[in-house]
């Protein structure tokens, strides 16, 4: 079903695991800067202060333990929402997804809040690996943490993340949109693999929602080519 | 126009700063400077009242408060590339009598509001932190645990990290550390990597530290968890079995889930040559339990039920040709995936590290999923 902007009245009820989009908080920016999973199906509108998700934050917060390790309850303001309709047996796969990176080990607090974090498309960047090259946990933006719980939880890939050439470049300004102006210094950058000069090839938090602006035949059968940068917003 | 009269007034300089001629701006905006230092010079309460931040509309006073506010920012921001500036109100929280809250706005408009903070102790003018060495303050037994993980932090990424992994590696071997430091050494140690040489003997400590915990009725789950991951990391296959205490009920933390996933860290590097039967035995328990129809559901069960698929996978047991037939009797599609799924990853990680062809694990994972190898 297309994604839409959420009404601030009467409101929109939401199923469990859509996609929650947040704007730029700036006024009139239609820049999607956050994208999260609706933890519970209910009622939301324009304007709530927040709405419960699962999301990478950073830190990740997919479930019951992470939310304990991290003392965090996330929310995320919602402005835009996405949604595939779901059968009883899709839901299950993506509670299984969601359980999984849920228990992955995560090390706490600040001392390792962003080596969980990456922007990076590459494969040798998905697990943080230990000396011995054991993958411990996986690493997400906030935009591949969603697709990866349709991807990999459903089976069903919303951007076909794996040719990043696929994806189009983005230039610093923007990633800065995103990110803040952190990523204006270049040991940030490393640090979330958004390494050598701009421009880079990463999926931003809008083109997942531009994924799910379709009928959920297309999204069950093929994935979305993202068309320009201009995807970072919504609508 | 550069005259001497320091008599100017706002609209003068307003003129000059829609004119675009900026160095004449700069020019009476020093000059405005003098005028305002002059004037506080010459009150009577000008020395004692000499206020850090000044009231809207006074130009000068904020001109002065960007220089202020960069000098206390620079020593918060340099080298430390997670810290992000802002600007922040502080008031009274009118939802929690008696606290604080602050509404913080970073540069590029983002607010966030805090509430219910502890109200403030004034301290007088906040000024840089003294220089420190993260070395030494890591080092520091006198020093608070938060201070010397901070100081891990600022390591974190230097030169020194290697030295800090020996350190702290050091530290958790050493018995009798405070409890508060050793739970964050243990938290540290899954963060970093340790030389060979000290794995056996962190290994044996972690494990340890583990057991301990989990008996004592506080129930450090977080610390014991960590421990045991860490543990598990480091442990050579041989000494597998030692994991079979955590997979039990007992104790004041639930183990179960997390020894599960343990035993498959073990053996995803290099499958053992036998079977370990005793710990196999209560991993297949596991396995039948948790994909019972009455028991099986999404969410942690499913996981459970997973992980102990994969852990019996990784020891090489035959019993996993039987546990995949109870998984396609549950008639869940997305189940059957996500096991492939994960044996398939197990299977890689024994190719990518070269284990032959014919090694029984292999062959007993090959033929469970059917794929050769």
């Amino acid at each position: 079903m297309p994604a839409q902007v959420i009404p601030s009245a009467p409101g929109y009820s939401a199923t469990q695991y859509a996609v929650i989009g947040s704007y730029l908080n700036k006024h009139g920016s239609r820049f999607i800067r956050h994208v999260a999973l609706l933890r519970n199906g209910g009622f939301i509108h324009n304007g709530m202060d927040g709405v419960e998700v699962w999301h990478v934050g950073p830190p990740l917060v997919a479930g019951v333990n992470s939310q304990n390790q991290t003392g965090q309850n996330p929310v995320c303001k919602p402005d835009v929402v996405g949604w595939l309709a779901l059968e009883a047996q899709e839901r299950e796969s993506m509670a299984d997804w969601l359980a999984e990176v849920d228990k992955e080990q995560r090390p706490l607090g600040n001392l390792t809040l962003w080596q969980q974090y990456t922007v990076s498309l590459d494969p040798t960047h998905e697990w943080h690996r230990d000396e011995q090259g054991r993958p411990l946990y996986r690493r997400f933006s906030c935009a591949s943490f969603v697709l990866k719980v349709y991807e990999e939880g459903l089976g069903r890939p919303l951007i076909s993340i794996s040719d990043p050439i696929q994806l189009p470049e983005v230039e610093l300004n923007t990633v800065a949109h995103a990110y803040g102006d952190m990523v204006q210094r270049e040991p940030m950058r490393r640090r979330i693999n958004l390494e050598g000069a701009p421009p880079w090839r990463i999926v931003l938090a809008g083109y997942v929602l531009h994924a799910l602006n379709r009928l959920d035949t297309e999204i069950r059968t093929r994935s979305h080519s993202v068309t320009g940068v201009k995807e970072a917003e919504f609508p | 126009m550069h005259g001497s009269d320091e008599s100017l007034d706002m609209s003068e300089l307003a003129t000059f700063a829609s004119s675009g001629r900026s160095e004449n701006l700069v020019f009476w905006v020093s000059r405005m400077l003098k005028v305002q230092s002059l004037q506080r010079k010459s009150s009577p309460q000008a020395d004692q009242d000499s206020p850090a931040v000044p009231l809207f509309g006074d130009l000068a006073g904020e001109l002065k408060l960007g220089h202020d506010f960069a000098a206390f920012f620079r020593p918060l921001i340099d080298k430390n590339f997670t810290a992000e500036p802002g600007a922040a109100v502080r008031d009274e929280d009118e939802e929690n009598p008696g606290r604080y809250k602050i509404i913080f706005r970073t540069r590029d408009g983002e607010e966030t509001l805090y509430r219910g903070l502890p109200p403030h102790t004034p301290v007088g003018r906040c000024l840089p932190p003294p220089a420190h060495d993260p070395w030494t303050s890591l080092q520091d037994p006198t020093a608070l645990p938060q201070v010397r993980y901070a100081a891990l932090n600022e390591i974190i990424g230097s030169p020194k990290e290697t030295d800090a992994a020996v350190y702290l590696a050091q530290q958790i071997i050493r018995p009798g550390l405070p409890p508060a430091w050793r739970d964050l050494v243990v938290f540290a140690l899954e963060a970093m990597h340790l030389p060979p040489d000290l794995h056996s003997q962190v290994a044996g400590r972690l494990m340890m530290i583990a057991a301990e915990l989990r008996s004592q009725p506080e129930g450090k789950d977080k610390v014991v968890w960590s421990a045991l991951r860490r543990s598990s990391s480091l442990l050579p296959p041989e000494k597998a079995e030692s994991l079979l205490q955590f997979l039990n009920s007992g104790g004041s933390v639930d183990t179960r889930s997390v020894a599960l996933q343990c035993i498959v860290r073990v053996f995803e590097l290099s499958p053992p040559q036998t079977v370990p039967l005793t710990l196999a035995d209560r991993v297949h328990a596991f396995a039948v339990k948790f994909l019972d129809v009455d028991v099986f559901a999404a969410g942690e069960p499913s996981l459970i039920a997973r992980n102990s698929i994969a852990a019996l996978a990784s020891t090489g047991d035959p019993r996993l040709q039987d546990v995949i037939g109870r998984v396609a009797a549950l008639a869940r599609p997305w189940l059957t995936r996500r096991v492939q799924q994960q044996l398939a990853k197990l299977r890689w990680s024994w190719h990518d590290r070269g284990v032959r062809r014919d090694h029984p694990a292999l062959l007993n994972l090959n033929a469970a999923i059917g794929t050769p190898g």
